[in-house]
């Protein structure tokens, strides 16, 4: 029964992180749109009526080169990102803290998974 | 209106509020819901709405998954044995992607929806777990128990036809791997038919499979340029409210409104899917 007592534990953890991730993001993107509006940007509809190929990819470059706004949003996105992998790394440990080696490795299996599929796409 | 900054966003904002009630409702990430109205009212490209979309089941996955968690509806290890199958999938998905013709899938997807959606109005709400309990799955604790509200009594489950349900889940992260889209209709009904789980539980344990699917999706997403943070923001602001919104809803809701909605929503999406693949047709 302490193994129920503590995948329930578990679930808290998870959900006070995942709270607390969802609420950064959400902040970050409010106030990169309040950046948006303050700052006046020029806006073209024709941005997202054709799509470019990978122009605008990567926190890195726009840290040097973009606007407030833009650098904002994009740590609310990369957060909001995180946010699964997060959730999967916390499963892992306390599945291994419950000593249940099968689940923990399972878990382990699935981060894998998701890298690989992260790098496939930077292949492509 | 549309053509400054602020009104495109807040279109974007309230199309997306909908879409994060609906999606919460029914264990489905909402970007389905969202991905046509970006494309069909506000003129988005399709490739910069699927990459919102698949943000916004992130964020409607773990903005509906806390909720979940805490009412103790989740079934964290049968969602993360699952994952295996969704993950692997969608990682052929998207390697797929560039090989298969979009319109004959969404055509096949629309059809199989269609058609599961109203093949699940015959079952009766929350059917009695008949025959013996999956050995794979006492073997491995797929069991669990909760409360539910709506009745007032605890509600015990052991999985069954856990094979069944990996398969499904399979497919599952193939076609949001291959579309870019949650495929939480089929998660849920894999979890519920398949596996015979109570349809809360599916519902939330689907819930949180899909922002791990969609993690997968996200990297080829990300790095193909698909992901547009001044559209992300405003559509994954309004689909956390619209999702948070859902989930307060979600526990007081009876599984035959639950259902109801669900069959709806599916058929919808459904005729989407099919209208969509006609039209891709046509262009091609």
């Amino acid at each position: 029964m302490s193994t129920n007592e503590e995948t329930r534990q578990l679930s808290h953890l998870l959900a006070v992180l995942l709270r607390g991730g969802v609420v950064l993001s959400a902040l970050l993107f409010a106030l990169g749109l309040t950046l948006l509006a303050i700052d006046d940007q020029p806006f073209d509809l024709a941005r997202f009526a054709h799509f470019s190929g990978p122009a605008h990819v990567g926190a890195m470059a726009l840290l040097g080169t973009g606007t407030r706004s833009d650098v904002t949003l994009h740590l609310g996105l990369l957060t909001l990102l995180l946010l699964p992998i997060a959730r999967l790394a916390v499963a892992a440990v306390v599945f291994a803290k419950e000593r249940d080696r099968l689940f923990s490795a399972i878990s382990v299996v699935v981060l894998a998974l998701v890298a690989l599929s992260t790098a496939l796409g930077r292949v492509e | 209106v549309l053509h400054t900054a602020p009104g495109f966003v807040a279109a974007c904002f309230g199309i997306s509020i909908l879409g994060g009630i609906l999606g919460s409702l029914v264990g489905i990430g909402g970007g389905i819901i969202v991905t046509p109205l970006l494309t069909g009212l506000l003129g988005v490209d399709i490739h910069y709405a699927i990459g919102a979309s698949v943000v916004s089941i992130i964020a409607t996955s773990s903005g509906a998954a806390a909720s979940y968690l805490r009412e103790d509806l989740t079934n964290l290890r049968i969602g993360v044995l699952l994952e295996v199958a969704t993950t692997l999938g969608a990682l052929l998905g998207a390697m797929a992607a560039g090989h298969l013709g979009a319109a004959g899938l969404f055509a096949l997807f629309g059809l199989a929806l269609g058609l599961t959606a109203l093949a699940s109005l015959r079952q009766p709400d929350d059917p009695p777990p008949a025959g013996p309990p999956d050995a794979l799955a006492l073997r491995l604790g797929l069991r669990g128990r909760f409360h539910d509200p709506a009745t007032g009594r605890d509600v015990e489950y052991v999985a069954r036809r856990v094979p069944a349900g990996a398969a499904i889940m399979g497919l599952a992260g193939f076609l949001s791997g291959l579309l870019g889209i949650g495929a939480g209709v089929v998660k849920v009904l894999a979890l519920d038919t398949a596996m015979g789980l109570p349809l809360k539980v599916s519902t939330a344990t689907s819930n949180f499979m899909i922002g791990v699917t969609a993690a997968a999706s996200a990297g080829v997403y990300y790095w193909r340029g698909q992901i547009d943070p001044l559209l992300v923001a405003p559509v994954a602001l309004g689909i956390l409210l619209g999702a948070f919104g859902g989930s307060k809803l979600m526990p007081r809701m009876r599984s035959r409104h639950l259902r109801l909605l669900f069959v709806a929503t599916a058929l919808v999406i459904s005729g989407q899917m099919i209208w969509s693949a006609i039209h891709l047709a046509r262009g091609a």
